[in-house]
């Protein structure tokens, strides 16, 4: 039976290790982005634009839903 | 599988997990009795998604003027914003490694760069400003890629701003560790 220090520190792992995961998409997507300004490279940074507004809404789901 | 759907496919999971991690985090505040040095760690990891998203704008702000340039002979290589955009990858990526592993040499290794990248944006602004006054054909062109620099000199802070929460948690003071970010 885990201690509630124990899992607390299993969750925080698992976090950090996302938050890392989702660093290196966002890096990514600042590689790409210059790629497609230095390459001019319209397809390119069409696909870096398309998702912005997702994150926003998602946001404020969150804020309002939890 | 293409570039363009290979840039999809991670844009998709950085949104969920931008949610996921919101999500665990209040869960671990709700549920857990934390000290103050995890509640910091907690509060910093919340901070930090929103430093990731805006990482993620400036970096749709890049690829909107890329459309824009995307017809235009450019006047110069791109050598010192594909300098500055190396560099600030870096530091985001060292700022986050810092944070996992409390790794304060990081979090100074940072601070410095970041002298490193306003050094670039003051040169190549200097530079930009002299060649505009002299040819005003290259102006349109000239202040895209000015704003484009600006953009990786804020995601530049970004992580700066990550790397002094990551001090943050271990002394318990906030201070202002990069030159750049101490008032003058």
């Amino acid at each position: 039976m885990p201690t509630r220090s124990s899992r607390f520190d299993n969750a925080l792992r698992d976090l950090q290790e996302d938050l890392l995961r989702m660093a290196s998409f966002t890096e990514a997507m600042l590689d790409e982005a210059v790629r497609s300004l230095t390459e001019q490279d319209v397809s390119l940074a069409s696909e870096v634009i398309r998702k912005d507004d997702i994150v926003d809404d998602m946001d404020i789901d969150i804020v309002i839903g939890q | 599988m293409s570039l363009a759907s290979e840039v999809i496919r991670k844009d998709d999971i950085v949104d969920d997990m931008d949610i996921d991690i919101e999500i665990r985090c209040m869960r671990l505040l709700a549920l857990h009795h934390l000290g103050s040095k995890d509640l910091r760690v907690i509060g910093t990891a919340l901070k930090l998604i929103s430093d990731l998203e805006r990482i993620g704008d400036y970096s749709v702000d890049i690829a909107r003027t890329a459309k824009v340039l995307a017809g235009v002979q450019y006047f110069k290589p791109l050598e010192d914003i594909a300098r500055m955009a190396e560099l600030t990858k870096g530091m985001v990526r060292d700022a986050l490694t810092a944070f996992v592993r409390s790794d304060m040499k990081l979090v100074y290794k940072v601070c410095e760069e970041d002298a490193n990248i306003d050094a670039l944006w003051d040169s190549l602004l200097e530079e930009l400003i002299d060649r505009m006054s002299r040819e005003p054909t290259i102006c349109r062109q000239a202040t895209h890629l000015l704003l484009v620099a600006r953009y990786l000199e804020r995601i530049a802070d970004h992580a700066t701003n990550v790397a002094e929460r990551v001090a943050y948690i271990e002394t318990g003071k906030l201070e202002q560790l990069a030159a750049s970010h101490r008032p003058t």
